[in-house]
Formats: structure tokens, sequence, C-alpha cells
């Protein structure tokens, strides 16, 4: 049923695609079960032909769906600065980007690493395979599930609890929370700001940038939580995506706070066999930037995401080439409580600082933008445009209070120890009544979520 | 400023609640269901529906509406005219004209005309229904010594889908504020009449749509903010004249309307599977007069369209339609037969809508000459 329920969620988007769904739960299915046959019988080398294979299926499907036309534009781009017009307008073929690829494929190619590494070590029936990739709430736009995390699951009885009913809930009403009253109550401001920088003044283009920092983070986190809550609600447990990323001291904790499923994903397939922490200084920053871009073009295929990977990507680097130099004790660590001692309050400064300013790239549509906001922001420039003035006052408190109660008190509730639980039939009363009236101050005409598109 | 203040205190609410760890039995079914019973009486009563859609075209006609009735009032006043229409009343009738041509033979009368592009039954019985219940007590109890007239629009498209343009208009303040409670009877007698079972099916939009809209008010999602986003109420003008002509106008045959017993039997019984609901419809909106003595007249525009005006001269001849104007029997067909009156097969450009007006105010006129009205 569920898995007929997700074929009917993605054909609701559009129906065509469903065949490249198929190809690709097809593929991988036929893949693991001979990659698992070669590695049953001992044959390392036949076992890795079947994962390259599986993992080059999926890669050229990715690649030509998600990539084709940025790598033509780049081409087209090339031919024409050499003056080959004909041949360039010639080639033009326009590929559509089905939604959710990007998650459905890698989940493709970690059933069949899981495979291959031995952490899969039975046949997955087709049937379990087709729920695997295709189970509607992490279909399109995540939390990336491990086979490993999954496929148990579906061996054991489900049943839904009260403690499974109150997460669930819990977690449904705040990401809706999240997404339809804090997220798309900024989106106007950030959307008009963006559209055309040159018309703000460099307040408004912080303004604009504070709010998109705001937006994204409560969008994609609402969106996981109404993932993982309606997952929960048929039995199944998806990890978590956020842990507050916004408190984050150092850019190691932000990237473990900050789509958490992605992040460790991309350290288990891509950083560690490509040698990890293994090796010298320069091999390690070499592993690390080749995952971080690749992360970023992982987003979108744009330079703007390659740049913003980048960036992080140089920004971990330059903390581990500090860190390394010093002894454990110094390096900040991962606390359940945000200690407001001098130290991780420099690092979290920094660290948010820069994340901030870094999200201006992955928003802005050229690179001429980013130009623009950050020059806008230093030169603190005062533009009298009508832009400006149809956009209104900036709306600070929308911008500044949601975010600084997620980070801080929110964060803190979660994180106490000795959790004041409520009679339950109290704290489900009061959870309803906190769903209904996030309903009531919702935004209506939801917004696409922003990770649809990657 | 509300909005964030509501949605952190919100957000520290959900983060804070918890139940013990491991909880294995589920919640007992008051601690869910009696607050959901609660909050849906609560806003329900304390939060009126309609005056959350302040984006709909509905609160802008009734408030010009009863401008008029209250600039005007009804001193020397012989007759109140309602209309009631889609675009092509909005197009093609301009009530001011039939106000004054109705006062210059002879019949001091007010036009209060509620007519908007689009408008299906069931926005218009909205539109009627607000208009007459934010009459003020002493307004009531003049138009009961005056003659009131209710002239409705006939149109084939909306009198064989009353949510015709239902999913155009999709889920905005708009299609949400006619689908309050009151429209749900009218709504499902429609859908159990006219749906078989493989219909329901091929029209999953529609239904899941209206299941979606009908939850949406009833739970008054997005309440807070629409009221705060739009205001004051978006301005409309029940009469917008049409000053061009369609590109796409290309009419084939004449104006003439076929006699009775030309009409194509097989679309005659086509108009009649729709009687059923439309009687339903009828009572409707005479009911929405809570009492005041109303005379209901019915209006059809000539048609370029022969099924259009098919279905006017079929609809002339059902029982209760005996007052029906469609410019049959008058100088109006010669008078609209120019190509250059016309917007498109339907709709009047404003030379156009200006004939029209004249002939119905005579119509009218000659209606309550002789008493009929």
């Amino acid at each position: 049923m569920l898995v007929g329920a997700s074929f009917v969620f993605y054909a609701w988007w559009d129906w065509r695609f469903l065949g490249l769904l198929g190809f690709v739960i097809l593929s991988v299915y036929f893949g693991a079960r001979l990659l698992l046959k070669e590695r049953r019988k001992g044959n390392r080398r036949g076992a890795l032909i079947y994962l390259w294979c599986c993992i080059g299926i999926e890669l050229a499907v990715l690649g030509f769906f998600k990539y084709f036309n940025f790598f033509e534009d780049n081409l087209l781009g090339l031919l024409h600065s050499m003056g080959v017009h004909a041949v360039a307008s010639s080639l033009t073929f326009r590929v559509i980007l089905p939604v959710g690829i990007s998650f459905y494929t890698f989940h493709a190619i970690t059933l069949a690493v899981d495979t291959f590494r031995g952490s899969v070590d039975r046949e997955v029936s087709l049937l379990d395979v087709t729920l695997y990739i295709s189970f509607f709430p992490q279909l399109v736009a995540g939390p990336i599930v491990r086979a490993t995390v999954f496929l148990p699951q579906l061996e054991s009885r489900r049943s839904l609890n009260g403690d499974d009913l109150f997460i669930a809930l819990q977690a449904i009403a705040t990401g809706f929370l999240y997404k339809a009253v804090l997220s798309d109550s900024i989106a106007p401001f950030v959307d008009d700001v963006f559209r055309a920088p040159d018309q703000f003044s460099g307040v408004y283009l912080l303004a604009g940038a504070l709010g998109f920092y705001c937006q994204i983070y409560f969008d994609f986190n609402g969106y996981s939580l109404i993932a993982i809550g309606v997952s929960r609600l048929f039995g199944y447990r998806l990890p978590d995506n956020f842990n507050f990323p916004y408190s984050a001291t150092s850019f190691t904790t932000f990237w473990h706070r900050w789509h958490i499923s992605l992040s460790t994903w991309l350290r288990d397939y891509l950083y560690i066999p490509l040698g990890g922490n293994r090796g010298g200084r320069l091999r390690q920053i070499r592993n690390l930037m080749m995952t971080m871009l690749l992360g970023g073009l992982w987003h979108g295929a744009s330079w703007n995401f390659v740049l913003w990977g980048g960036l992080h990507g140089t920004a971990l680097c330059a903390e581990r080439i500090i860190y390394l130099s010093k002894s454990k004790v110094e390096r900040p660590t991962e606390r359940a409580e945000f200690a407001l001692s001098p130290r991780l309050l420099i690092g979290w400064c920094i660290t948010q600082a820069v994340v901030f300013l870094l999200w201006i790239p992955f928003r802005a549509s050229h690179f001429s933008d980013t130009v623009q906001f950050l020059t806008g922001i230093t030169s603190w420039r005062t533009v009298v445009s009508a832009a400006q003035q149809q956009v209104g006052p900036i709306p600070w408190m929308l911008l500044l209070l949601p975010i600084a109660c997620d980070t801080f008190i929110a964060r803190a509730l979660r994180n106490l120890r000795e959790k004041p639980a409520l009679n339950p039939e109290l704290a489900f009363s009061i959870l309803i009544v906190a769903a209904l009236s996030v309903a009531l101050i919702a935004k209506t005409g939801l917004r696409t979520f922003i990770y649809f598109q990657f | 400023m509300i909005m964030p203040l509501l949605g952190s205190l919100l957000l520290v609410v959900l983060a804070a609640v918890r139940v013990p760890s491991g909880m294995r039995r589920m919640p007992r079914w008051y601690s869910l269901l009696l607050p959901l019973a609660l909050w849906l009486v609560a806003v329900n009563l304390s939060m009126p529906l309609p005056k959350s859609y302040p984006d709909s075209p509905a609160p802008g006609l009734v408030s010009q509406g009863l401008q008029k009735l209250d600039q005007r009032g009804l001193a020397g006043i012989q007759c109140v005219i309602v209309v009631e229409g889609s675009s092509l009343t909005m197009n093609g009738l301009d009530g001011n004209r039939v106000q004054q041509v109705l006062t210059e033979q002879g019949i001091p009368s007010l036009v209060i005309q509620l007519s908007f592009a689009g408008a299906n039954h069931a926005e218009r019985y909205e539109y009627l229904k607000e208009f007459v219940e934010a009459l003020p007590p002493n307004q009531v109890e003049a138009l009961r010594r005056v003659k009131l007239i209710l002239c409705r629009e006939v149109e084939l498209g909306y009198d064989k889908n009353p949510l015709s343009n239902f999913l155009r208009n999709g889920s905005t303040g708009r299609s949400l504020r006619y689908l309050a409670p009151s429209q749900l009877p009218m709504i499902f007698s429609w859908l159990a009449l006219k749906y078989r079972p493989i219909t329901w099916i091929r029209e999953h939009t529609l239904l899941t749509n209206l299941g979606g809209c009908a939850l949406f008010n009833l739970f008054h999602v997005g309440y807070l903010t629409r009221m705060q986003d739009i205001s004051p109420p978006s301005k409309t003008a029940p009469f917008i004249p049409n000053l061009t002509q369609s590109p796409n106008f290309a009419p084939k045959g004449s104006l003439e309307t076929v006699p009775d017993p030309g009409l194509d039997k097989r679309l005659t019984s086509t108009f009649a599977e729709n009687l059923a609901w439309q009687r339903k419809r009828d009572s409707d909106f005479r009911d929405v007069f809570r009492g005041l003595p109303v005379s209901e007249c019915f209006f059809a525009f000539p048609s370029w369209s022969k099924q259009n005006a098919d279905y006017n001269v079929w609809k002339r001849r059902q029982p209760g339609k005996e007052r029906f104007f469609d410019g049959d029997g008058t100088p109006l067909m010669a008078k609209l037969s120019p190509l250059s009156l016309w917007y498109d097969e339907l709709h009047l450009q404003e030379p156009g809508a200006e004939i029209y007006s004249a002939e119905f105010a005579k119509y009218l006129a000659e209606r309550i000459r002789s008493k009929d009205l």
C-alpha cells in the first residue's frame, strides 16, 4: 500500500517520470542482487564491477537530468566565446529536472555500496527496494536514509504507540510552523531584495541576507520534520536532519548539525573512500575540498553552488589546520548546552557570520548579485528607490525573534536532560491546541519547498 | 507584528511539551478529540468566516450595494431591483442605465447590481446572502414598503455547473469564501445528481480541492495572516464595460433564436439533467430574503453560440420562468446584430450593453405596470 501511495504521490507531480523512478529501482535491485551473489562467492573483483556499474548508472541518470543543461550551457558559452555560433545553437536541447532525483539516486547508490560493504547482507526483495527508494515522505527532499537504517525496519513488526504518536504530531506541527508560518512569511521580503539587489540600501541587503539565513533553515528543516513525523505515523523512523545548526560554534559542528543526512552520507560514501583523515595534511585537505565541492554541486547545477561548497570546504580546511596545531582540549567541543564561554562565543560569531555570508551566493541568481550584496553591505550604502519603498520597513522582529527563540530557547528545552514530562493526556491536548494555533497563523497558499529544486 | 510573536511562542511551546519517554499506551480519546472539538467551536463562533477573505470581490460588491441604498434612501422609490450575475452581466448590463430608463418611464427605481466576472452560482448566492444579511433593520423595514425584484442571470455554462470556474480560482480567498457551510447542501445535491462512480474518479481534482477547501474553512487555516495581509477589502465594480473586441471573435450564423420545435432533442435532454439541483438553487435564492416579499425575474443575453441560444429558448419554456427576458419578441436581436457591439460570442461591448440595458428596463417597466412583477 505504501509503495502504491508513493507512486501516486510522485505521479501527482509528473507521471511521466514514474518510468525513471522505476528504472532507478530496477537497476539497483538487479545490481545489488548480482553484487551480493559475487560477494558471497568471494569474488571481490566481480562484486566491485557490479558496484561500479550500479554507481555509474545512477550517476549517469543524475548527471543527465540534473547537469546536462549546466554542462551544455557552459559548453555553448565556450563555443560562443570561440566564435562557433552555428554549432552552438544547433546543440541546444533542454532537459527537465525530475523532482527528488538527487535524493532517490543517492538512496540507490547507498543500497549498492552497503551491499558491497556487507552492511546489507541479504537479498532484498523488489518490493522492499521499491519502498526504500520511493517511500513518499522522503522521496522528494530527503532526509537521505541509509539502507542499513530503513531495511531492518521492514523486517520488524511496526506498531504505533503513544510515544510514536506524540513525536510524530510534534514533528509535523513544528515542521508546519517552520514552513507555513516562519519561512513563508520571510520569503516575500527575501525575494524582493534578492530580485534586484542594486535597488536596495546596505541595511536592506543585510536584512535580506539575514532573511535567507532564516528562511532556508525554516524551510528545509520544516520539510524534514514533516517527513520524519509522517514516517513515524507509519511506524518508520527516519534520522534527524537538523540539530539546531545555528548554534554551532565551529564549521565542523555546523556540518554535524546541518542537513545531517547529506553531510554524513558525503562523509561515509565520499570522504572516507577518498582517504578521509588518512595520509598527510595535504591529502586530508584535498579530500575535504573535493567532498565539499561535490556536495555543493549536488545542490544544483550552478557555479554558485560550487562556490558555496568550495568556500565551506575552505572554512573547514582552515579550521582543521588551526585545530591540528592545538591540543584536543582547546578544540571547541560538541556540548549539549550552549555554554557562553568567551571562546565558544567567538567561535559561534565567526562560524555564523561566515555561514550567513555564504548563503548569499547560494541564493543569488548571478555572481554579480553576490558582489552587489557584499559591496552594498560593507559600504553601508544608501539607496532611494521605488523597489525599496514598495518593500516598506524591514521586518526585524520577524527576522530575529523566531530564529533566536529556536536557536537558544527551543534548543535548550529540547536538550534538557531531566525533562519534566506532563500528564500524557494534558500533553496531547496542549500539542493539539498548539498545532491548530499554527494553522490559524499559517500563511495560505504554501510556496514550494526550496529543496524541491535539488 | 503579532505573527512573529505568536510563531515564536508556539515554537517554544512545541519544544517544551513532552510525554513520559517510552509511553507505550495510546492517549485516551478525549485528550485528542476534546481539544479539537472545543477549538472548532471556539474559532467558528468567534471568527466569522466571510470576513476572513477580504481578497474576494464579495466585500467590495456588498459594501457598494449597501452604500448606494444608504445614500439614495428609499423615499419616493417604487421598486428596488437586485441584479445578480457573472461576467455577462458585469459587461452587458448597466444597472444605472436600467435605473434611469425605469425612472424615465415613470417607475422610480433603485438598482443594486451584484455581478462579477467568473461568478458561479455558489459565489453569486454568497454575494446576495451577505448583502441581505448586512442590511440594517430600518432598511429591511423600508424594503417591505417597496416592490423588491430579484433579477437572476441565466447562462448555460453556470447553469450546468454551479461550481464552474472553481478550479480556475483554486484555493484563493474568493473560492474559499463561497464554500461556506451554507453552500454545502447545494454542492452535495449537485454532486449527488450529476456524479456516477466513474465521474468521481475522473473529477478527483475537483473533489479533493473541495474537500481541502472545506477543511481549510473549518479549521480557519491562515485566518490571522489573511486578516493582516489585505486591508481594506479589495474594490470592484459591478458594471465594467468592454471597450474592445476579442481578437478571437469570429461568429458563425446569426443571433436569431431557433423556434421551439427546432431545438435539438439531445441537447434539451442534457439541459433537463440539471433541473433538479436548479430548483433547489432557485428556492435557496428566494430564501435568502428571509420573509421579505420578493418577485423573481430571469434574464439571459442573446448569444452567437448556438448551444447557449438554444438553452435560452428552452429555459424560457420551463415552469417558473414566465418572467424571462432574452430579447425574444423585441427589437433587441436586430439591434444587437452588428458584430461591433460584441466582445466575443457571449459578452457585449459598451454600446451593446447600453442597448441591452435599455431594452431590459423597458421589459421590466412593462411587467411592473402589468403587475406581473
